[in-house]
């Protein structure tokens, strides 16, 4: 390892080290409200860093994510249902679950390009959501299946564990996209992103380079799915694999700077809790207000925020 | 795409890193400062998760209209022990994520006394447990799923009849009235939307009606259908192509109209068809079918003694102030706040946290007649805080555009046409 | 008889779902842009064949082409907006962008008309003609045989007309079109207005048949992305052929398995397809960019 990655790890681990103490500071108990939004923001920073991974690195545009969000939901959802288990700890098997999908999801779309592949990852996400949807036995179907949020041993559910798993998940994503960005693979990724032709003709082995983005992806996503669900404490097949779940990682990762390793995370930072802002405050005309800012933002900042202020530096 | 350049990718991170400091930091503060609000209040504010945005939002907005309208109502009067209440109305889009985040808003940062509606059963599913957590009441006034007063939950209410509940007059009908007369075994064909409440329907109504009866009723077919498809056809031309004597659907709005639409179009009848409230139970129906739901019956709560001067009156009320006449939607809304107002009556304290438990007792001793029938919350057969609504159900049938009451007999405005 | 019955209806479903998805196919051929506003535009042009027939009276069949111009216009300034992005980051911010204008349009759609559900009911609603043992509704018969019309001159005007032939060789290759003297911007905003005037009419079409509400183009956009995918993101014959093979495999999807289970036929029949085909039924090489 060179030595910036040290300091980028060092960095990282300060900065969650700092915010895990947040809980210790502020109570929990007296602003739910509060650790809620910074719950669904660290969740933001979660499945857009994991969609950066595949879409910004390796430049496989998905828009099935809700679909490994989903699986890995059902995972922590299902995993308790049928064996009794605590539900923290499957929690595990939700990134687990979503990889296996992965695997399958790749033998079928890695075939496709561009659009094509883009949308046949909408596609598999539907037919995930179909199937658990059909196979009612298994899944409660459309019924929806309640989460009993079970306390972690010593720990009680309550938002300071959910903040701190969740920022620690987040933590996770990041030191992945660090370490791809660092590592020899990111070459590889952007080249076969670039051009899969030329990639295979310099002997590299694109299948395996794309999977080798897709595998990460998937369990981070999937890890985002069960927490979310966990969080929630209750669990149907249309908020699930809903499509805003697929389009709300590519928004963030592309206001926030595609590509980058910090942009997912700024454009959580900032339009997580706007949209929460603009829906508490307009409980009926905030998508207008959320639209018109998607708008102006990227009509006038095309690289992302981070690319914006960089051009500005130099 | 916007992809960075190999080459410079450590002096690219650095620079990053340094920049989203900034930003992050920009940021911030106005995490930390956005929910904080004032928490003394002379009001009680009553805390409603309602899907304002999405498919839901026409529902949303009628509850919207119900909780005002009951809400000014008190107010004019001088509201609750000399406080007025104030509706406070978040948006969930009917997506439980969203809901529970909406609700720990309304009770932290509003400090609402208590919570109403949700209209969707899987809200509700994912409203209830933290509601008790939170130690907040919940008055549930649509979402029917059975399972949601099944939890042991003493901060949760419902006044409205379950799934379980709703098919309760078809039920007695078809026993008493079409097998009476038919006296051998009736075909049945049965179609319920594919979602939290069709399911409910299904699982807790008609499947075991029809499991207990099946010397008097045969069930052929029976399926889940999808709520948004274009075509319903295929599905319709199937049941046609079984001829049954009997056809129930458990449907919302949007695809009940398109069943009645459809069916027409490919000719299908049978000897009786109905509903199972939801969409055949509200006027739209009727209208936005072009009529083609006339003679369809529709088994759900009930909507109030239709013949009784006072909810003539309300009625009379509601169409001078929305112009439109109201369904079970409306009359359930209605009659939530009414019952929170009674109940609101026993709270005496200053705190919201000891409002909050006062509520909750007084609400356990509410015993009151309303336009929508009495209600009382009951323990019982595995539920909770249930209000007794299996005498709540009613069948109506479309006759001339009007949905007019026909069974059971002591309520029927009329006969029956069948 | 059964069989036949469903087959002709998928047909005509098809039909549809072919009109809706043709708008997106042009779009994104000349442009490579994937419109996300698509099915919010498809339900403007429902809410405006409801108010015209609401306050005028007037049949969506004729209204629909009344208010073309309008929805050229629309498309005409939505282009305005992502045109100064440079080409090599319009792919995702336009798909942002047009995000973002399609919960403006939902969302305005819902504080001027409400959330209610809408319904243009037209004096022959209910009658019903027999084609070959099949019943079908007045207005199905008529939206179906409007759209096959539509998407048949629309194919024609792009063979046959300067301005279609423009369009083709700028969605073949911008540069050698703009070399030929081609106004690529030009053409790519006139592209974007026939687009955007295809959903509109789709929208006149479906008005008749099914119900409108502010967030009803969601209920589209998947089933669209479907069809442009299935017949080749770049062709309209695709679009044509992918809604017609939707419309089939849906009717018969529904009447053979369990009716909420059917779009499972649909999207293993995309899969299969494309696994066989990677570029859709009528689509060319993917370029490499």
């Amino acid at each position: 390892m060179k030595r910036s990655s040290h300091r980028d790890l060092v960095a990282l681990l300060l900065c969650l080290g700092v915010l895990s103490l947040l809980p210790a500071v502020i109570d929990t108990r007296r602003m739910p409200y509060l650790f809620d939004v910074l719950f669904s923001v660290n969740v933001a920073v979660l499945l857009a860093s994991s969609w950066n991974i595949l879409g910004g690195f390796a430049g496989q545009v998905s828009f099935g994510h809700a679909g490994f969000a989903g699986i890995g939901a059902y995972a922590v959802a299902l995993l308790p249902h049928h064996l009794q288990w605590s539900p923290w700890l499957s929690l595990p098997f939700a990134g687990i679950a979503a990889m296996i999908a992965a695997i399958l999801v790749g033998g079928i779309a890695f075939r496709l390009r561009g659009p094509y592949f883009a949308l046949s990852t909408l596609a598999l996400a539907e037919v995930a959501r179909l199937v658990v949807e059909g196979w009612r036995s298994f899944t409660e179907g459309t019924q929806g299946v309640v989460i009993q949020q079970k306390p972690l041993y010593l720990f009680e559910a309550d938002g300071a564990l959910f903040y701190i798993t969740s920022l620690w998940l987040a933590g996770i994503a990041l030191l992945a996209v660090i370490t791809i960005g660092q590592s020899k693979s990111r070459y590889f990724l952007h080249a076969v992103g670039e051009s899969e032709e030329a990639a295979s003709a310099l002997g590299v082995d694109a299948w395996r380079c794309k999977m080798s983005a897709l595998l990460p992806s998937a369990f981070l996503a999937g890890m985002a799915g069960g927490i979310l669900a966990l969080h929630t404490g209750f669990l149907d097949p249309e908020s699930a694999f809903s499509i805003s779940r697929s389009v709300e990682p590519i928004i963030l990762t592309v206001v926030g700077g595609i590509g980058t390793a910090l942009g997912p995370v700024v454009g959580a930072v900032i339009l997580v809790p706007a949209c929460e802002f603009l829906r508490s405050r307009f409980p009926t005309g905030h998508l207008l207000l959320y639209g018109v800012l998607l708008v102006v933002f990227m009509r006038f900042m095309h690289g992302g925020i981070l690319g914006m202020v960089r051009r500005k530096r130099l | 795409m916007d992809y960075i350049s190999p080459t410079s990718i450590d002096a690219r991170l650095a620079e990053e890193v340094a920049l989203s400091r900034n930003v992050i930091a920009l940021i911030i503060p106005f995490i930390i400062l956005f929910p904080v609000t004032a928490s003394a209040q002379e009001t009680f504010r009553i805390g409603a998760p309602l899907p304002m945005t999405g498919a839901g939002a026409a529902f949303g907005e009628k509850f919207k209209k119900a909780y005002t309208m009951a809400i000014d109502e008190i107010n004019a009067k001088g509201g609750v022990n000399g406080r007025k209440l104030q509706l406070v109305i978040d948006d969930t889009q009917a997506q439980p994520p969203l809901a529970v985040t909406s609700v720990k808003k309304l009770v932290t940062s509003d400090n609402v006394v208590a919570l109403i509606g949700g209209w969707a059963s899987g809200v509700a599913l994912a409203v209830a447990p933290l509601a008790q957590e939170l130690r907040t009441p919940y008055l549930l006034d649509h979402p029917a799923l059975d399972d949601i007063t099944r939890q042991g939950n003493d901060c949760v209410f419902r006044l409205q009849p379950t799934t379980g509940m709703y098919s309760a007059a078809l039920e007695d009908f078809l026993i008493n009235v079409v097998y009476e007369r038919q006296k051998k075994p009736i075909k049945a064909a049965y179609l319920y939307v594919d979602n939290a409440f069709g399911q409910g329907v299904a699982k807790y109504g008609i499947m075991p009606f029809f499991k207990e009866h099946s010397d008097r009723f045969v069930l052929g077919v029976c399926e889940a259908y999808s709520e948004k498809a274009l075509d319903y056809k295929p599905l319709l031309l199937k049941v046609k192509n079984a001829s049954p004597d009997v056809i129930i659907f458990t449907s919302y709005l949007t695809d009940g109209i398109l069943l009645g639409k459809q069916a027409k179009e490919v000719g299908l009848t049978a000897k009786l068809v109905s509903g199972t409230g939801a969409g055949h139970s509200m006027q739209d129906i009727y209208e936005k079918s072009g009529g083609a739901v006339e003679g369809y019956f529709s088994s759900g709560p009930w909507h109030g003694d239709v013949t009784s001067p006072a909810w003539k009156k309300w009625r009379g009320d509601w169409e001078a102030k929305y112009g439109y006449p109201p369904g079970e939607h409306e009359i359930e809304g209605y009659v939530a706040i009414q019952v929170l107002a009674r109940a609101l009556e026993s709270v005496k304290s200053r705190d919201v946290v000891r409002q909050r438990e006062e509520l909750r007792v007084g609400l356990k001793r509410t015993t009151m007649v309303t336009i929508f029938g009495p209600v009382k919350f009951e323990n019982f057969d595995g539920y909770t805080n249930q209000n007794r609504a299996y005498n709540l159900t009613a069948l109506g049938q479309w006759i001339g555009g009007k949905l007019y009451q026909v069974w059971p007999k002591r309520v029927a405005e009329r006969d029956p046409k069948y | 008889m059964l069989l036949s019955s469903l087959v002709i209806n998928g047909l005509f479903t098809g039909l549809i779902y072919g009109l809706i998805a043709v708008g997106l196919t042009v779009i994104f051929g000349v442009m490579r842009i994937i419109n996300m506003s698509h099915g919010d535009i498809v339900m403007l042009g429902m809410y405006s064949a409801w108010i015209l027939f609401e306050k005028f009276g007037v049949s969506p069949y004729v209204s629909m082409f009344l208010t073309a111009p309008l929805f050229f216009l629309l498309g005409s300034l939505i282009y305005e907006i992502l045109d100064p992005i440079p080409l090599k980051r319009r792919e995702m911010s336009s798909l942002i962008i047009t995000l973002g204008i399609s919960f403006v349009l939902a969302t305005s759609a819902m504080l001027i008309f409400t959330a209610d559900y809408r319904t243009v009911t037209l004096p022959y609603s209910q009658r019903v003609i027999d084609i070959l043992g099949t019943r079908l509704g007045y207005p199905a018969l008529i939206s179906s045989a409007i759209s096959l019309v539509l998407m048949c001159l629309f194919r024609l005007f792009l063979s046959r007309t300067h301005i279609g032939r423009a369009i083709r060789a700028t969605a073949i290759d911008r540069t050698s079109a703009a070399l030929l003297g081609v106004n690529v911007k030009r053409i790519s905003q006139a592209t974007f207005g026939a687009g955007v005037v295809l959903a509109g009419l789709a929208g006149g079409v479906l008005a008749p048949i099914y119900y409108v509400y502010p967030f009803v183009g969601s209920n589209f956009i998947i089933k669209a992305f479907a069809v442009v995918v299935l017949g080749g993101m770049e062709s309209v014959t695709g679009a044509i052929a992918g809604g017609l093979i939707l419309g089939v495999a849906e009717a018969l999807g529904g009447a053979f398995l369990e009716h909420s289970l059917k779009d499972i036929i649909v999207f293993v029949l995309f899969l299969g397809v494309l696994f066989f085909r990677p570029t859709g039924l009528f689509g060319g090489r993917e370029r490499n960019r």
